[in-house]
């Protein structure tokens, strides 16, 4: 057989399953090819299947399979976790292939809130989570328990004390590390204001930071960087938090006008849930159920341990939890 | 049917706007220094001849003659500059892209120098390439592909792949591929130039019966004068870009239009190729050794003019005496540029 | 004035002209794209209602979704046997027994290492992006075989398109297409079609002209004659072409998974967000399976040897008997498998290669990281290499004036390639000077220096480990044979595989970047120059030899001038490769434009990630210019010095 007509035969082919792909969704309504895998025929009386952003850190995916396990139980719904990059997720419950996320963290998210909730009106606000989240900056352990006074910023204003947290990415003065770049930062202009003798280094992603803390945790060598809480890695490695100057309004109004005179500790933020503005009119008993969702920090953080710590299945720990925790959610329905 | 073949003042000029040195007398300047100042090169000036339906016309020239470049602008393949060219009833110069297609597709076909068998193809579908194009239906034209890979002596091997043959196998599917689509003329471009010298003889051989067979009107470029003198029935001898001489192979080799022509055929044992035609004393009564028609090869006589003192009666065609050819006119053939000496010596 | 003075005249005139902007570059030479850029997705995103979306970007992507919903959904309906029986029968036809056993074992070994759904996911979205790749692809590469001007517009756009980090575009995508495997496959074919079509291209052009001649002479019509001739005698080049558009589609799987692929690559994501190496590797090694075992059923590599010795029943040869036998054993594997209950890969059949790899890392980085006697380890040779080298080099060149740059820039490929090549090459950084300053107050410019720095060192080391290591595989076939599969693999993984072990070898900051971009960058370095060296013609070998050369004679005279172009032309790649690799470097901290292009998707500044990323695309245009200079210009000499 001749070769060519068999490339021509495969690539018209190709071109007419796309083709038929793209006449038959025509008639179809368009949301329905995007809840991806699903599909298996539930019975029609039950509530449409749903889609549940799970963003890259243990919490998201904990809120994530314990509000799936409660979904698909108690209110027949399917839910399909799809694991995206939370900016992605905007984009996502703007055009409604996603449903909801429940798990926001509102500093990094400001304009997002802007644009697609208070102007768009394409994603709603459906309340917050309950745990807070707090950035900060942390220092292992052991640095800490060996020099106190490391346990308040103007312990660093030290020049001898700072200098231990060189590194040849930071030349003569003291490392400050950050992680992902794309997170909130001020630690530049805090750095700044407060007239430490510090350099901001950025380490680029999450990865970097968390070896760069396991690593000082292993060799007990001194590490100054930005983290918060809830993560994964307090369970596994202690870091003792830095205390800033307390938090004023005129920091909070410098940190609005960009001035870069931020000199204060960070906010505390409250996470909060956001649906697609679809979400209510096509599944009103889960759009119900997920605005009243809420876990604590610390209910979290005991699902996150059962995940990160056991390497239990993400499933099979919201299983878990759930079967013992009926009361908490009973609350939610 | 047979069909002839009519060029005239056909130009070809590879460059910018070649157009403007057609006839020009720039185009006579030396090429190198034209190329320089115009970036133009003139592969062909003036070309023109006919070739009569069922004639061999053999085109021949050195490498970069322009002798390619004329059997490609014959069916257009590459278009000539200037110049009309008709082959049957058709101006090809004039047809359309339509008229043009049915002319490759029915009327010329081409062999070319180094075969240029499609790889990826079984010999049939090699050698029904033609007709397929054409739109002929399968099972139709692997018949014809089958019955002309007899013609050519690869029968019963219509599915090898090209890569499976030898050289000399693989221009035999090279003339049956053109031969499969029955045209009126067909073209030959340098076909044996790659082939062994015992190979290239075969071939040529198959070429003659072929002819013989078919009758079709051929014209055939190379650049070996004895591959020319073989098959042509008159040769062209071109020399960048112009024919210098056309004429029967007798004529080329016995009468050289120039000094490069004579070069070239110097080494050409010219009893071979002259006829005692063209060299024959008037007629007179006499005794004669034996009588042999006006197209008879020097070299057929040498044994009779060897073997006795007598000369040799020419007659024509219908046997009326118009000749004769003695022991000296022979071997001044024979001898070809010594002639004066040879002279000398005899009567000395 | 003589000929020569000129260049040194013009570079003088303009020397002077851009002194007067002082040595920083001025700030009127913003030409703002990054807000521009910013404005026009804002825009986008608050307009997704306009009909250009809904009646056109929207419609593309919901039938990339339901092509892509049926592909998996095929796959799935085979269950694992149907599957594995169905590359088995692809590979037959193409490539015979050999195809068919490496594409079905590779795929199994997928299952065995990882998770079988999650490999179908993958393979179901790269089987649509490498089609629809072919059916972009394949006509430009006609196009542009047949058309000059477009064939030289094609190409800058290519150029750009594969050097353009996905994270400039993923975000745009998304917006225009849909979240999830409608980007997936748009993004995936933005990077995968420049092979297709410049090879496409190459494969029609070196389709020889006397072939195109006998088409045309026997009267072919130009379709007749692509169809007839050009495509079947380009086939082969074009196969090749199919196999650099499946491993360039690959490349793309990790980022995906940002966009919600699942799959392998969110896989090989979930192992780096928990900076666990065993749990990346492993499904970053089902990737290179899957690459490969699409590659190996697609492309085929049947040789005639192969088709001779093993003679196929009869009906093999009459092709729609076989397709319906074939077709049917699939269907019937699949139901057998669905009727037997073979739903899922077999637990019994997996392997868990992660711990194992987890553990090899950890020793590695207990004895690498530190305490090794007289070095120190990894992380004080990290630290000598920065205070000694990267450091001032970085700090020479963002201190040197802008103009200079430029000028220097400007000189190097003048000397290279001629004035054209100066002038681009000069253009091209006056153009990153345009880009302006990005939004943490460092200029552009800066950034690009830093990058280029650290793009100069990975090129200059993996130079110095690659060249000796080509010649002497060039000349052992021992050696060559251990380092292809060696080298094939460091290349097929997933660039973000490598995230993670660098970082344990090295703090975060530049070194784990330059680090692992030299992992990558050696390897097509050390694979040409083997090559250049194993083509050379045995003719001039021979010639020196017979005139008395030592090997090394011949070596050094002959083999290694002659191999020179196609050494060039690996240097061309690792500094390409090394440009592809500036994103993985800015996640491990080295900064620079690589961060810049990120911030597109993680900070949804999609007009600061463009403007990162056209900057990455000028210094590549740059480089790659400039080094194909060379290649070419040595080349040239050596001719003439022949002559």
């Amino acid at each position: 057989m001749k070769r060519s007509t068999r490339v021509l035969r495969l690539l018209m082919v190709g071109a007419l399953v796309m083709g038929a792909a793209a006449c038959g969704d025509d008639d179809e309504d368009p949301k329905s090819s995007e809840t991806t895998t699903g599909g298996t025929g539930e019975a029609p009386e039950e509530g449409e299947p749903i889609t549940l952003a799970a963003n890259p850190w243990t919490g998201s995916m904990v809120n994530a399979q314990v509000a799936k396990v409660v979904l698909e139980a108690e209110l027949g719904t399917e839910v399909t976790i799809s694991e995206v990059d939370e900016n992605v997720t905007w984009e996502g419950l703007d055009d409604g292939s996603i449903d909801a996320v429940l798990e926001v963290w509102p500093s990094g998210h400001a304009e997002d809130y802007a644009t697609y909730i208070d102007d768009k009106g394409s994603v709603v606000d459906i309340g917050k989570l309950g745990p807070s989240a707090k950035i900060g900056w942390y220092i292992p352990k052991a640095v800490a328990d060996e020099y106190p006074a490391l346990t308040t910023w103007e312990g660093f204003a030290d020049d001898e004390l700072a200098s231990m947290f060189k590194t040849a990415e930071s030349g003569d003065l003291g490392q400050f590390l950050m992680g992902d770049p794309s997170y909130v930062s001020y630690d530049e202009q805090i750095i700044a204001n407060l007239e430490l003798p510090l350099k901001f280094v950025v380490a680029g992603s999450e990865a970097g930071l968390l070896t760069a803390i396991q690593d000082a945790d292993a060799n007990g060598t001194p590490l100054l960087l930005q983290f918060w809480q809830p993560h994964w890695l307090h369970s596994k490695v202690e870091l003792v938090e830095v205390e800033l100057p307390e938090v004023t309004d005129e920091c909070l109004a410098s940190a609005e006008a960009g001035d870069g005179l931020y000199a204060c500790d960070y906010p505390v933020d409250e996470l909060y849930k956001a649906a697609s503005a679809g979400l209510e009119a096509k599944n009103t008993a889960a759009f119900d159920f997920l605005s009243k969702f809420q876990l604590t920090t610390d209910q979290q953080n005991e699902i996150a341990a059962m995940i990160d710590g056991d390497e239990m299945d993400p499933a099979e720990a919201a299983q878990t939890w759930v079967d013992a925790n009926a009361d908490v959610v009973a609350a939610w329905l | 049917m047979t069909t002839g073949i009519a060029v005239d003042g056909l130009w070809k000029v590879f460059g910018p706007k070649g157009e403007r040195l057609v006839g020009s007398p720039d185009a006579d300047r030396p090429r190198r220094e034209l190329e320089a100042d115009t970036g133009c090169v003139v592969a062909m000036r003036d070309i023109r001849f006919a070739v009569s339906p069922g004639e061999v016309f053999v085109v021949m020239g050195l490498s970069g003659s322009g002798k390619s470049t004329l059997v490609r602008c014959l069916t257009r393949l590459i278009e000539p500059t200037a110049g009309t060219i008709s082959i049957g009833d058709i101006d090809v110069t004039a047809a359309d892209t339509d008229a043009l297609l049915e002319l490759r597709r029915h009327r010329v076909s081409m062999v070319f120098q180094h075969f240029g068998l499609l790889p990826h193809r079984t010999l049939v579908d090699n050698v029904g390439f033609g007709l397929e194009l054409r739109g002929v239906d399968k099972s139709e034209r692997r018949q014809a592909a089958e019955r002309v890979l007899e013609l050519v002596g690869l029968g019963g091997m219509g599915q090898s792949k090209p890569d499976q043959l030898s050289g000399g196998q693989q221009q035999r599917v090279g003339l049956a591929r053109a031969l499969a689509t029955d045209p009126d003329v067909m073209l030959f471009d340098e076909p044996f130039s790659a082939l062994d010298p015992l190979i290239r003889r075969d071939m040529q051989d198959e070429v003659c019966r072929l002819h013989a067979d078919v009758g079709k009107t051929m014209v055939f470029i190379t650049h070996d004068l004895a591959e020319a003198l073989r098959l042509g029935d008159r040769i062209a001898i071109m020399r960048d870009g112009r024919f210098v001489q056309v004429g029967t192979p007798e004529e080329v080799v016995g009468s050289p239009a120039d000094d490069y022509v004579r070069n070239f055929v110097r080494d050409v044992p010219r009893s071979h190729v002259i006829s005692v035609g063209a060299i024959m004393a008037p007629h007179s009564p006499g005794d004669y050794v034996t009588t042999v028609v006006s197209t008879t090869k020097v070299r057929d006589v040498v044994g009779h003019v060897a073997s006795s003192d007598l000369p040799v009666q020419v007659v024509d065609e219908s046997g009326v005496p118009v000749g004769s050819v003695d022991r000296l006119a022979v071997l001044e053939v024979i001898a070809g540029d010594d002639i004066h000496e040879i002279r000398a010596a005899a009567s000395s | 004035m003589p000929r020569g003075l000129v260049p040194v005249v013009v570079f003088a005139i303009v020397g002077l002209l851009l002194a007067q902007t002082g040595s920083e570059v001025p700030e009127g030479f913003d030409i703002g794209l990054t807000d521009w850029m910013q404005d026009r997705y804002k825009w986008t995103v608050l307009n997704d209602d306009h009909w250009m979306f809904t009646r056109f970007f929207h419609p593309i992507g919901d039938a990339l979704g339901s092509t892509y919903d049926f592909v998996l959904w095929v796959l799935r309906a085979l269950r694992w046997p149907g599957v594995l029986a169905a590359a088995a029968a692809i590979g037959a036809r193409t490539g015979g027994w050999k195809a068919a056993v490496a594409g079905s074992m590779l795929l199994f070994g997928c299952g065995v290492i990882a998770d079988w759904d999650n490999t179908m996911i993958t393979l179901a979205l790269m089987i649509v992006a490498v089609v629809v790749s072919l059916l972009i692809g394949l006509p430009l590469g006609i196009w542009s075989a047949r058309n000059v001007q477009v064939e030289s517009i094609l190409r800058s756009v290519l150029d750009t398109a594969q050097v353009m980090p996905v994270y400039v575009y993923l975000m745009p995508i998304v917006v225009f297409f849909g979240i999830q495997a409608p980007a997936v496959i748009v993004a995936t074919v933005i990077f995968a079609v420049p092979p297709a079509v410049r090879i496409t291209n190459l494969g029609l052009r070196s389709v020889p002209v006397v072939t195109e001649e006998v088409g045309r002479s026997f009267g072919s019509t130009r379709g007749q004659l692509l169809r007839k001739v050009q495509l079947p005698m380009a086939r082969p080049t074009i196969l090749l072409g199919l196999n650099q558009v499946i491993m360039m589609a690959f490349g793309v799987v990790v980022i995906a998974a940002l966009v919600g692929s699942g799959g392998l690559g969110q896989d090989v994501l979930t192992g780096l967000q928990k900076i666990d190496v065993g749990k990346s590797f492993a499904p970053g090694l089902a990737l290179v399976f899957a690459a490969i075992a699409l590659d190996r059923i697609s492309t085929g590599q049947r040789t005639v040897s192969v088709r001779r010795r093993f003679s196929m029943p009869t009906w093999w040869e009459r092709p729609r008997v076989a397709l319906t036998v074939l077709f049917g054993a699939v269907i019937g594997v699949g139901v057998a498998a669905t009727l037997l209950g073979a739903d899922t890969f077999p637990e019994s059949f997996t392997v868990d290669i992660s711990q194992s790899v987890s553990d090899a890392a950890k020793w590695v980085t207990d004895h690498l990281a530190t305490g090794v006697p007289v070095v120190g380890g990894t992380k004080s040779i990290s630290d000598f290499f920065l205070l000694n080298f990267l450091n001032p080099m970085q700090e020479a060149f963002i201190d040197a004036a802008w103009w200079v740059v430029v000028l220097v820039i400007a000189a190097i490929g003048w000397a290279s390639g001629g004035w054209r090549l100066g002038v681009l090459c000069g253009g091209c950084f006056v153009a990153i000077a345009s880009l302006g300053i990005a939004a943490d107050r460092e200029s552009v410019w800066d950034k690009a220096m830093i990058t280029l720095a650290q793009v100069l060192v990975v090129v200059a080391v993996s130079v110095v480990i690659a060249l000796p290591l080509g010649l002497a595989a060039g000349r052992s076939d021992r050696l060559n044979r251990f380092l292809r599969p060696v080298l094939d693999t460091a290349q097929a993984l997933p660039q973000f595989a490598y995230i993670v072990p660098v970082l344990f070898l090295f703090p975060p900051g530049r070194t784990p970047g330059i680090f692992a971009s030299i992992i990558y960058a050696v390897p097509p370095c050390i694979r040409l120059t083997s090559l250049g060296l194993r083509e050379v013609p045995v003719g001039p070998r021979e010639a020196a030899t017979s005139f008395g050369a030592t090997p090394r004679q011949e070596m050094m005279r002959v083999q290694i001038p002659l191999a020179l172009r196609s050494v060039m032309l690996g240097i061309n790649q690792t500094v390409l490769m090394a440009l592809s690799m500036v994103i993985i470097a800015a996640l491990v901290g080295a900064g620079g434009l690589g961060l810049e292009a990120v911030f597109g998707l993680t900070k949804k500044q999609v007009g600061r990630g463009l403007t990162g990323g056209l900057a990455i695309v000028l210094l590549a245009i740059v480089l790659d210019r400039v080094t194909q200079a060379w290649g070419r210009d040595r080349q040239r000499s050596a001719a003439d010095r022949h002559r």
